[in-house]
């Protein structure tokens, strides 16, 4: 399996540790990766500058994709959405297809439709599989709870397919199972980590990460892990600036990628899986991983 | 503004908020509140409320709203999108209300200038950071070992086409 690693601009400029966890883990499982030499903002945050700029941006990734006859890994939440978003309203909406189209020739590209977008949890649950996963893992993590944190573009809008639904367990709940850790539920599992409020204003947006991480910590979780690279921004990045502003010092949770925990299920150094990146107490939680 | 003619029809990037607001239907509201009820912004931010905002668009008071900052405190979580029984879709009306300001010269928060700018000038909202590890060491994508961000290619037809679809008026009033 070949796909194109669209990054997004957040794990691409800052969340590096997403990004060498992705390239460490996915080729042990037999996901090759293909580095895009041409690539732009997917328009997530600009949506409110332009509701076009969106679709042209994400036609143009997708038509990039097409012109290499590959499909894409999004690691990012709102990259996914918009992008899914764009093939869904494109197909729907041919004036808008053709419009598109008209800008994309003048660069010499062309978006049909052919290229698929994937987010790495379908390409860990789906494409791989649990079973090659359990397979694959040079040992079982001890039955620690760990908390999952999907964010809210893996679930809504229902509009178009999501790859996680409410209904049902998590596929991100099932894949911390496959390596041996607990799936513990918390009442803001489905919940927005407050990104997005950070141009508004940063401290509502930190307000609003200090109560997930409260939550989770309340119901004994002793790790957060999600895919997003906003929400592991929000969750581990900002724990101590929550506890500035809210003056609560026992904000202090492991946050961190699935496919950290993967990695180091799968035998790999956590040099190798950038965890010292992490601003979150992530040495907690190596000092209980480790036999 | 620029047309493209496309198979006999006319297709145009430029937004009205007439449209939208014809499209969007915020008259179907009843106010039920549940949007506000489950909002993430409405919880920290003291004056949005997205039934309030669908309420003033409803009573026409879109003037008001697209003059004020508050419009652009929603966290884009979409929770306003699923929980409407009438499909009105606060969110859509929010950022209905935020092209428009865009349209009509209004300066966003420092942060989205910023971002606009960025993108304008590398073609992403933010270019790749040093990042402090935590054993203080600042470390950027070389030193890791990560290959080089990629841009686009042909940059002044990109730009050229991101003014196109709704950066003009930004670039003219932030002075790119």
């Amino acid at each position: 399996m070949k796909f194109l690693l669209y990054l997004g601009c957040t794990t691409a400029t800052k969340q590096y540790g997403y990004e060498l966890s992705l390239r460490a883990t996915l080729p042990l499982l037999g996901v090759e990766l293909e580095h895009p030499k041409d690539m732009n903002c997917c328009g997530v945050p600009m949506k409110g500058i332009s509701k076009f700029y969106p679709y042209y941006a994400c036609a143009r990734i997708m038509a990039l994709a097409e012109s290499q006859g590959l499909d894409i890994i999004a690691p990012c939440n709102g990259c996914h959405l918009n992008l899914t978003e764009t093939i869904y309203k494109l197909k729907l909406n041919p004036l808008l297809m053709s419009a598109v189209n008209e800008l994309l020739k003048e660069e010499g590209l062309k978006y049909t439709g052919k290229a698929m977008v994937y987010h790495p949890v379908e390409i860990l649950h789906d494409k791989i599989g649990i079973e090659k996963i359990t397979s694959s893992i040079k040992r079982k993590l001890p039955e620690i709870p760990v908390s999952s944190h999907p964010g809210c573009h893996l679930i809504r809008p229902t509009e178009f397919p999501r790859p996680e639904t409410r209904d049902g367990p998590l596929k991100l709940d099932r894949l911390i199972e496959a390596i041996g850790l607990k799936a513990r539920d918390y009442p803001e599992k489905y919940e927005c980590c407050g990104a997005a409020i950070l141009p508004y204003s940063p401290e509502a947006a930190i307000k609003t990460a200090a109560f997930r991480i409260k939550r989770a910590l309340a119901v004994g979780s002793k790790a957060i892990t999600s895919l997003c690279p906003y929400c592991i921004d929000m969750l581990d990045g900002k724990q101590d600036a929550a506890k500035t502003i809210t003056g609560d010092q026992n904000i202090s949770i492991p946050a961190l990628y699935y496919t950290q925990l993967l990695g180091l299920a799968l035998g790999l150094d956590e040099k190798e899986l950038g965890m010292s990146l992490n601003m979150s107490p992530v040495e907690v939680l190596l000092e209980e991983v480790k036999v | 503004m620029l047309f493209y003619l496309i198979g006999g029809w006319i297709f145009t990037f430029k937004f009205s908020l007439e449209d939208a607001v014809k499209e969007l239907r915020p008259q179907l509201c009843y106010q039920c509140m549940k949007c506000s009820s489950g909002c993430t912004a409405a919880k920290v931010v003291n004056n949005y409320r997205p039934h309030e905002i669908v309420a003033l668009v409803k009573a026409g008071y879109s003037d008001e709203l697209i003059n004020s900052d508050v419009i652009w405190a929603c966290s884009v979580c979409l929770k306003c999108v699923e929980y409407c029984p009438q499909r009105v879709s606060p969110f859509e009306v929010v950022m209905a209300l935020r092209n428009e300001s865009i349209a009509r010269g209004r300066v966003p928060p420092k942060s989205f200038v910023e971002m606009a700018k960025s993108v304008l000038k590398v073609g992403h909202i933010q270019e790749p950071m040093y990042i402090m590890s935590k054993d203080f060491e600042e470390v950027s994508r070389m030193e890791l070992g990560l290959p080089e961000m990629p841009k686009p290619k042909d940059f002044e037809k990109f730009k050229q086409h991101v003014l196109l679809v709704g950066f003009e008026k930004l670039k003219e009033v932030i002075r790119v």
